[in-house]
């Protein structure tokens, strides 16, 4: 993870729990972008990556009074983050707009609705598949491929993130990665096509 | 480890492979398996081209700009109705910044002071003659304006009307001006003058030049005496009048003018602006078509983002369209109304008598009495200087303005990254 020099971190947070919005904007500029795309996969639409985001700054804003560095800042932030996700799925269990069902039935053929139209490094019905299957993983190894296999969190993090010890982040992965390579061999040739 | 590694195993290693968690021996093992074993080969490339697919699948994605801006507007919110106003640091900053700007207009009125041609009151008329001719590269008007010959900073008059702007849009809009003139014929040529006057009847002459100055429709617009008479025991009165004259009877006021004393110093200067007259009637043209295409942008804007952004964009032509209308307004003002500068001198009708000794109360009041008029003096010094810098905020304003957008928008743009 980048950081900001410690110094600056720590002026930016104590500013910014006074009330002082802009220090916030500062401080949060570096992590936006991350939280969105947490955000963004756990949830599997824009609008409600857009709420969850809205929601984790807003929990992060509020607290940051109480914050007292027992874990790095960032880690804090996306344990926030995941958390807000979570709580808006519980609260929106009853729209499964990307259950694996519906998935399945629909097949991976292009659909109209698009959530990513900039360019992008793999072919746009790949990456629409490579979403639906993130998205249709059960919560708890979704959080965990995401911060892992999407982000890129070491395990350490992943396990303070989501509050649990490594060895469970490590089972969850493992599970999460067979799971989902048995989605994505519903259309093996989205291997073939992939290039090594 | 066993060199001989069976599928169940390579099973079990195959996440800490692909995590890079394994020891040397292991993973040469497991590929060593994978060399000879389809099923194990198929599920290690599999599952790299997936994870491969993972990693990728985010890395350009961009944090949509609705989404940017709705944290910060909840953010802003939340801080609005929580938190009380200015903390420690910026409170040291108010009051810094008021600090050093005393400190400039301090700087400033010293500066002012110790240049102006007013100063030579204290040194006689012969001085102030010589002082006043050669004050002809910077002019200094009572008004608070200077001039520095061609391209100074300028004060706009006050007291325009809606009449003056609406005159100003109907020339950017290619139409006739009021004076009946076209755009590309049209001469604005500016003028002032100034005079130094000595008379021994000093009242008189002060009576008879506001007497010609409204018989010629002009009219003052700042008018300082000062000094004591030499019949009450002073060094003579001095006077500044800063005078506006119908540009078309100038010269006829001038030579009533200088009627009215001896002349000691004499200066006419006319000023041709108008190729700036021009160039900045088309800009504004530029700067309202501009505005019209802005406004109509917003109506389609897709995020709040991009519509802060263009009331942002707006609002900056909007200032670039207030100063060129008020450098119009100015001008066109300036162009009807020549400005007169005129110096009064009071020179002694007799022998000045000796000053009666003073005893030690007189001499405290007196001191005292000078420092009072001296703070007074300076006071008034500081609004002239005030008011002289006012001109420069024009100039100075959009270009803030113009940075600040600047740096909102690298700043914005370097979030997005
Ligand atoms: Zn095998």
């Amino acid at each position: 993870m980048k950081d900001v020099p410690e110094r600056d971190e720590m002026t930016l947070i104590r500013d910014a729990a006074k009330g002082d919005a802009s220090a916030f904007e500062r401080l949060m500029r570096e992590h936006e972008g991350r939280m969105y795309a947490v955000a963004l996969r756990m949830c599997g639409n824009r609008e409600d990556a857009q709420d969850c985001l809205q929601e984790a700054m807003l929990r992060i804003f509020r607290a940051l009074g109480s914050f007292k560095g027992q874990s790095t800042f960032s880690t804090w932030v996306y344990r926030v983050t995941m958390n807000a996700c979570l709580d808006e799925l519980r609260r929106r269990k009853v729209r499964t707009a990307s259950s694996l069902d519906v998935l399945l039935d629909n097949g991976w053929a292009p659909t109209s609705e698009d959530d990513t139209p900039e360019k992008y490094s793999i072919a746009a019905d790949q990456r629409r598949y490579l979403q639906k299957a993130i998205a249709s993983l059960p919560e708890d190894m979704r959080a965990a491929i995401v911060l892992r296999d999407v982000q890129g969190f070491s395990y350490d993090e992943i396990a303070r993130v989501l509050d649990a010890n490594v060895g469970t982040i490590k089972s969850r992965i493992s599970r999460g990665r067979e799971k989902l390579r048995e989605i994505l061999l519903k259309q093996p040739e989205l291997f073939d096509r992939y290039p090594a | 480890m066993s060199k001989v590694m069976d599928c169940r195993a390579f099973e079990e290693n195959l996440n800490d492979l692909l995590d890079g968690l394994l020891e040397e021996d292991v993973r040469l093992s497991m590929e060593e398996h994978a060399r000879n074993c389809a099923d194990c080969a198929l599920l290690l490339d599999q599952t790299t081209k997936m994870l491969t697919m993972c990693a990728e699948l985010d890395e350009d994605l961009e944090i949509p700009l609705p989404a940017q801006a709705a944290w910060r507007k909840a953010v802003r919110m939340e801080a609005a109705k929580g938190k009380p106003g200015p903390n420690g640091r910026n409170k040291w900053k108010v009051f810094g910044s008021i600090a050093a700007a005393f400190v400039l207009l301090f700087g400033a009125t010293m500066a002012y002071r110790s240049q102006k041609p007013a100063a030579s009151m204290l040194l006689g008329s012969q001085y102030r003659t010589a002082a006043t001719n050669t004050a002809s590269e910077a002019v200094y008007e009572t008004d608070g304006a200077w001039y520095a010959d061609e391209r100074a900073p300028v004060m706009f008059a006050d007291g325009e009307t809606e009449e003056a702007l609406g005159v100003t849009a109907d020339v950017a809009a290619g139409d006739t001006f009021d004076t009946g003139k076209t755009q590309e014929n049209r001469q604005v040529i500016l003028r002032s003058a100034s005079r130094s006057l000595e008379s021994n009847t000093f009242d008189q002459m002060m009576e008879s030049t506001a007497g010609l100055i409204s018989d010629f429709d002009g009219r003052v617009e700042n008018s300082t005496v000062r000094g004591r008479s030499f019949e009450d025991g002073g060094s003579g009165r001095t006077a500044e009048i800063t005078a506006r004259i119908p540009s078309a009877s100038l010269d006829e006021f001038l030579s009533a003018l200088d009627a009215l004393g001896t002349v000691t110093a004499r200066r006419e200067t006319s000023e041709d602006v108008t190729e700036r007259y021009v160039d900045t009637q088309s800009r504004l043209e530029a700067l309202r078509t501009q505005l019209t295409r802005l406004n109509e942008l917003t109506k389609t804007a897709a995020s709040l983002d991009e519509l802060l952004l263009l009331e942002d964009k707006i609002a900056q032509v909007q200032s670039e369209i207030d100063s060129n209308e008020q450098m119009l307004r100015y001008w066109q003002s300036r162009e009807s109304e020549s400005v007169v500068s005129i110096d009064l001198t009071e020179i002694p009708a007799y022998e000045r008598t000796q000053p009666i000794e003073e005893n030690v109360g007189e001499r405290i009041r007196a001191a005292f009495s000078q420092s009072l008029s001296w703070l007074k003096e300076f006071l008034q010094d500081s609004l002239v200087v005030l008011a002289g810098f006012a001109p420069h905020l024009v100039i100075l304003l959009p270009a803030i303005a113009i940075l600040w957008a600047a740096v909102h928008l690298i700043r914005r743009r370097k979030r997005k990254k």
